[in-house]
């Protein structure tokens, strides 16, 4: 049980931290933030660990994987979710509808209280930018080197998934 | 616990290698049921391991697989669900094809009511909303879901995002 504990223990103090730092720093580079968090409590994993159970690797790799995954495929995917899920979004605005309820033609002007569904795609399309995944240069959008190599690992990908071609209808 | 990690970790690669077979056998099947279904084989396959070989401290073997195999699925799923359903990453596979695109393209392309027709209707089928002339409204289960994350998004004041 120790490995758990140690792990859940790390878990709770990497959501007070970012909790704390958001609430008082606002920053938008969160998921940053947050990663930077993560790195910084591992070391307390590891101190916890060895001095709880100074002989055993195996519990230690245990502990790290735990927290690992409680971090990256909990509080990052929460963060993740509540910050840039497309679904979720529509989901508050149409609980945030006066009426409680919208038509797809008011989705589509007014998601996300009101930006439309225009911005989203803008938002992503600068996430990209920012990223170094493309440029656009005279309204021409273009893969960097580091954009080319990721389009070609997630084509391949989904082809061994047999998902459906990318087609420019905009529904795969 | 060396043999209950070792176990877990040949149950998650059989979920693995699984479910990539079969979405290659029949890539109209419900995937996300179908993975779900996988798990829990993946699961039912650790516990029979732990009762056949791992006879030592049983109880502890078992919860170190079943833990194992659930933080291998829950680091794997968000890079799967990147695979299938990112804009971004279907973005720049686009662009990937013609070399260049024009922005106002891609807009079109991807800010489609179509794209958004199609997520309702999948939010419809998942229960989160119902469709009643046209217009759409949440169910129970997708007005919980939809205050969790508005907690959520005061708590870190994370703006209207989306």
């Amino acid at each position: 049980m120790k490995p758990i504990l140690i792990a859940l223990v790390a878990e709770i103090i990497c959501l007070i931290i970012f909790t704390v730092w958001l609430r008082i720093f606002p920053t938008e580079q969160r998921a940053k933030m947050m990663t930077g968090c993560f790195f910084a409590v591992l070391p307390l994993v590891i101190i916890l660990h060895f001095l709880i159970n100074p002989h055993d690797g195996v519990a230690l790799a245990f502990s790290v994987l735990l927290f690992g995954a409680g971090f990256f495929g909990g509080l990052l995917q929460l963060y993740n979710l509540a910050d840039r899920g497309f679904s979720l979004r529509i989901l508050i605005d149409i609980d945030e509808a006066p009426s409680g309820q919208m038509s797809l033609d008011e989705i589509m002007t007014g998601y996300s209280q009101g930006r439309g569904i225009g911005w989203m795609y803008s938002k992503r399309i600068e996430d990209m930018k920012s990223q170094g995944l493309v440029m656009i240069s005279d309204g021409i959008v273009s893969n960097t080197g580091k954009g080319k190599r990721a389009a070609v690992l997630f084509s391949r990908l989904r082809r061994w998934f047999r998902f459906p071609a990318v087609s420019p209808a905009g529904h795969t | 616990m060396t043999s209950a990690l070792a176990s877990a970790l040949i149950w998650f690669t059989i979920f693995l290698i699984g479910h990539l077979i079969y979405f290659n056998v029949n890539p109209a099947a419900m995937r996300a049921k179908f993975m779900m279904n996988l798990l829990l084989i993946a699961l039912l396959g650790h516990l029979a391991s732990a009762m056949l070989l791992l006879q030592s401290d049983m109880v502890m073997s078992l919860l170190w697989g079943w833990l194992t195999i659930l933080c291998l699925f829950v680091l794997y799923m968000p890079f799967y669900y990147v695979i299938a359903t990112s804009l971004s990453v279907q973005s720049m596979i686009l662009v990937q094809t013609k070399g260049q695109y024009p922005l106002q393209q891609l807009q079109e392309a991807f800010v489609s009511k179509t794209l958004v027709g199609d997520r309702l209707s999948t939010m419809v089928a998942n229960g989160y909303l119902v469709e009643v002339d046209g217009h759409y409204c949440l169910t129970l289960k997708g007005r919980r879901v939809a205050r969790i994350f508005l907690f959520f998004k005061g708590l870190w004041k994370l703006g209207a995002g989306g």
